[in-house]
């Protein structure tokens, strides 16, 4: 093939390329919308718009803070150790704020997409915590938080196992082309560390311990919000592969197609068969043991997270029964929680902490064996347990070292009396001026 | 735990899903089934109570 047509397709390539990850990023946006809904209509009428602009916050800060420093520490971490940045690693220099790459460059198509997709898988990290600290947590300490999840933890993680040259990839065959681990568990677990130190919701729990039921003021946006996720992680798991192109390294001399984020061969007809299947195993789980439309819709995220790992492997029915095994478990491990004291406002720890966990550990027991991509060792029960326990403290323990520091200066948890009147006294408009009854504006 | 990879290298490979092209197929197969069938039991059980509770 002579040079002028490698030249050319390589061009088409790139287009289609930065068009692919552009229409990912828009859908992705779904998942935000979906989870403003979902935690809308989970909160009291008196806690409603400030659950909203928590969580639209929370992906505006996501956006500045990533450029700054986010998408550095993902290729940084990405060749450097568990605990320290490789500070020559080779795009680490195309992703500093002040390289002539983080802006429009006509020398490098698709940078920005890339940086753009990055974000709002950084935006998903964090509106993930953002409903399991909603009616109590101060918008001003979520920021902070949302932020260190987004920017910080979540993107350290990826580069840890969501990276062709990570330590847990290289060192251990570390399987999770769809996040299960370092996206779902690290915000899970996150959001944990955060839930010891925020304490429950006022009237949450009795004196002996039992639980109240605090229901959220409206159970249609919520199913609603979750769909309109579901539609939003077509952008997720979509954006989760690489696109043959010289953008992505591609030998464009070469028959060339769909890459894992590992470089292993894998097509869009993979994540479509198991994505589906996943999220509907996880609904029809969740609706045998709850007949909930809550659990139902929750489930089928739980159903797609236990697929997640191993999209690009499972035989379809295999990705069903692990939906559908998400979605009986979540329930279940909802109760546990929240018989520890733990107020998880709408069962996010267990939604993606547990089954991230189940997502990532399902492809130690079922999938061993799998050769790895030159030099990534097989996948093994030993290598995915080694990055579960990574990803589950590396979610937990900066979760809660940072909200216990909030805590200590007294700006994590808005006080008891806020909670009693509602939290939009923060907010100069109501909810529902006409219609339902929000708060005394007089 | 389980190896269930279909292949050993992925030089020309093809069908890559676990349990290609062995009996392990066949089970998952029949274990969607079987949760299928037990979803739909769960259901008439359910709305069999509620009639008789509520109806």
């Amino acid at each position: 093939m002579s040079p002028e047509v490698v030249a050319v397709l390589g061009a088409m390539a790139d287009a289609s390329a930065e068009a692919y990850y552009w229409w990912a990023t828009g859908l992705m946006v779904c998942i935000h919308a979906g989870f403003m809904m979902y935690e809308m209509g989970q909160s009291r009428v008196k806690n409603v718009l400030a659950s909203g602009v928590k969580n639209i916050l929370a992906f505006c800060f996501i956006i500045p803070t990533f450029f700054m420093f986010g998408w550095w520490l993902y290729f940084a971490y990405g060749t450097g150790t568990i605990f320290l940045p490789d500070m020559a690693a080779e795009y680490a220099a195309y992703a500093v704020p002040w390289s002539e790459h983080m802006g429009p460059n006509l020398g490098l198509p698709g940078w920005g997409v890339l940086w753009a997709a990055f974000v709002l898988f950084s935006a998903t990290t964090a509106s993930i915590v953002s409903g399991s600290v909603i009616e109590r947590i101060r918008i001003s300490a979520w920021i902070i938080l949302a932020t260190l999840v987004g920017s910080v933890v979540w993107i350290i993680a990826a580069g840890w196992g969501w990276s062709p040259t990570g330590w847990l990839v290289t060192q251990w065959g570390f399987h999770d082309v769809g996040a299960a681990g370092c996206v779902h568990m690290i915000s899970g677990f996150f959001a944990l560390g955060i839930l010891i130190n925020l304490g429950p919701r006022v009237g949450r729990f009795n004196a002996d311990g039992s639980a109240n039921d605090l229901r959220g003021h409206s159970v249609p946006m919520t199913i609603a919000g979750l769909m309109i996720i579901i539609i939003g992680f077509f952008g997720f798991l979509g954006a989760c592969l690489l696109y043959p192109s010289p953008l992505l390294l591609t030998d464009m001399t070469q028959p060339a197609g769909y890459l894992t984020i590992y470089g292993g061969p894998v097509n869009i007809s993979a994540f479509a068969f198991n994505t589906l299947m996943g999220f509907g195993g996880g609904v029809i789980g969740a609706y045998v043991i709850t007949k909930d439309p809550f659990w139902m819709m929750s489930g089928a995220l739980a159903g797609i997270f236990c697929a997640a790992a191993g999209l690009d492997l499972w035989y379809p029915p295999t990705a069903f029964a692990l939906g559908f095994l998400g979605g009986v478990v979540i329930p279940y491990s909802h109760k546990l929680i929240t018989s520890w004291g733990i107020d998880d406002a709408v069962g996010a720890v267990s939604v993606h902490g547990t089954c991230g966990f189940i997502g990532v550990m399902a492809v130690g027991v079922l999938l061993g064996g799998y050769p790895g991509v030159g030099d990534i060792p097989a996948i093994s029960f030993t290598g995915q347990l080694v990055g579960a326990i990574a990803m589950g403290l590396g979610g937990f323990i900066p979760g809660y070292v940072v909200s216990w520091i909030l805590k200590q200066c007294g700006i994590l948890r808005t006080s008891d009396a806020i909670q009693e009147l509602g939290v939009d006294v923060e907010i100069p408009v109501p909810a529902y001026p006409e219609s339902m009854q929000s708060r005394d504006y007089s | 735990m389980f190896d269930s990879s279909p292949i050993d290298t992925w030089e020309g490979a093809a069908a890559i899903f676990n349990s290609a092209g062995s009996i392990g197929e066949v089970i998952w197969f029949w274990i969607a089934v079987a949760l299928c069938v037990i979803t739909v039991i769960s259901a008439i059980i359910h709305e069999n109570k509620t009639e008789r509770e509520r109806g």
